[in-house]
């Protein structure tokens, strides 16, 4: 009996450790692992839930941003078609109106014109440059009004100050083209590098007398500020007829001559040399000459350079002491809709990997 | 007659106010950073003269019309050399670059 009590007592004493360590039968693992599984599931399908919330109000962002766009750009695209219409109307009227046959004019059209007639057509012009001046040269037809005014002859009630209002009209044809051409000149300074000249009347009026005078420049504008210092002249030389766009740097320069104060016209001789890539300056310059009125407007009457690129010269100012002259260097892909860069151009701004015009 | 005659003098008085109507107004940059020439002086040999602000701005105003006027620059102690201004209208704008070379102050149109 002592024998068994003493193996009860010995196998309690085995057990006591392992019960103090499961007191309840189940450790904190087991616990945890029982909760963990509904909890995990409870989270993944939380997780689902909201990933599949998360993607469909993606969804539908994108789908309302696509149909918003969408919409928008029919709108844009239906009121261009309507304003193209409209323009293609109003260009179609006016510019058939232009050219039918005048009321008044004989069959010869040797029958002058009245200034009603002339103010008549000037309105019509004003229409056409102010809303096609970008896009069309209407230079032709601001030289032909221009003729028209100065053929016009006064009808039996306008012979009492014909003068003023010929006078009236000429500076009506001339503001009106200034208007055009400085608008045009201010959107492309922003874009280009300008260039300011003034030009002494005197110095390149037109005359009967066999020598011509004329003013080149920079040569005289530097000759006038340098007073005699040599090494000062050839630096402001180039300063001033130096002009860089998109890395590449050209030299300007211009020759003026037979101003005509009553046409307001200048005859102009321009060179342009162009530096290469290795700094010196290529061989082939290029030379025009042109005569300069009220009626050149940069966007349309410009000069095309080598890279795409475009020079326009305005004549700003043209009184009986200076002729005032604004010029500008710009990329050709802010000339008009219809000048289209050469082939070989817009290949060359392809392979350089960026947008045309970029050096 | 009475009022032919008034409209004659009518004319003239309109015609005197406008010979001083003119003004010469722009901008001054000094090379080679383009930075306004704060503290420069236009003066219009025409009579007139005009301090440039902050922003290298100058203004001359009450200047004949139609006439040549020599514009000279006062700067740093230094005057410049002479440039014409004719005022063919009623606002004649003039924008000049200065350059600084040896002591020469050099006024350039631009």
């Amino acid at each position: 009996m002592d024998d068994l009590g003493r193996q009860q007592k010995a196998a309690d004493q085995t057990l006591e450790p392992a019960q103090q360590e499961h007191p309840q039968g189940k450790s904190g693992w087991e616990k945890f692992e029982i909760l963990s599984k509904p909890i995990a599931g409870l989270l993944t399908a939380l997780a689902i839930a909201l990933l599949g919330y998360w993607g469909q109000s993606t969804v539908t962002r994108i789908a309302a941003m696509d149909q918003n766009a969408r919409l928008y750009t029919e709108l844009l695209s239906k009121r261009e078609q309507s304003e193209s219409m409209l323009r293609k109307d109003m260009f179609t009227v006016i510019l058939k109106d232009f050219f039918k046959k005048e009321f008044g004019v004989a069959d010869n059209g040797s029958a002058p014109f009245g200034s009603e007639l002339i103010s008549q057509k000037l309105l019509k012009l004003e229409m056409l440059a102010l809303n096609f001046g970008d896009s069309l040269s209407l230079g032709p037809l601001f030289l032909e009004v221009s003729r028209d005014i100065g053929k016009a002859r006064p009808s039996a009630d306008e012979q009492m100050g014909w003068r003023v209002k010929k006078g009236a009209l000429i500076k009506r044809l001339h503001s009106l083209s200034k208007r055009v051409a400085s608008a045009q000149l201010a959107s492309l300074k922003p874009r280009g590098k300008p260039l300011y000249i003034e030009i002494p009347f005197k110095r390149v009026q037109l005359s009967e007398a066999a020598e011509q005078g004329f003013y080149t420049w920079p040569d005289d504008e530097v000759e006038q500020i340098s007073a005699g210092d040599l090494g000062l002249a050839q630096e402001l030389r180039l300063e001033l007829s130096r002009l860089t766009q998109d890395g590449i740097t050209r030299i300007l320069t211009f020759q003026f001559s037979n101003a005509d104060y009553r046409q307001k016209t200048i005859d102009v001789a321009l060179t342009v040399e162009t530096f290469r890539a290795d700094g010196n300056l290529d061989s082939r310059a290029a030379e025009l000459k042109f005569t300069l009125d009220y009626f050149n407007f940069p966007l349309i009457d410009n000069t095309r350079l080598s890279d795409n690129q475009r020079f326009a010269l305005v004549l700003a100012g043209f009184d009986e002491n200076t002729i005032k002259v604004e010029g500008v260097l710009f990329p050709g892909e802010f000339s008009s809709q219809r000048d289209k860069p050469y082939l070989m151009d817009a290949i060359k701004a392809l392979t350089r990997g960026g947008k045309l015009g970029e050096p | 007659m009475v009022s032919r005659v008034l409209l004659l003098l009518g004319c003239l008085l309109l015609s005197a106010g406008g010979v001083c109507a003119a003004e010469i107004y722009g901008q001054l940059w000094i090379a080679p950073n383009n930075n306004p020439p704060i503290g420069a002086t236009v003066s219009a040999g025409c009579g007139g003269d005009a301090q440039v602000d902050q922003y290298g701005r100058y203004r001359i105003t009450g200047l004949a019309s139609r006439t040549s006027c020599a514009l000279t620059v006062n700067y740093n102690q230094r005057l410049s050399n002479p440039v014409n201004i004719y005022t063919a209208d009623n606002r004649n704008a003039a924008n000049f670059m200065l350059r600084v070379s040896g002591d020469r102050l050099l006024l350039i149109r631009r």
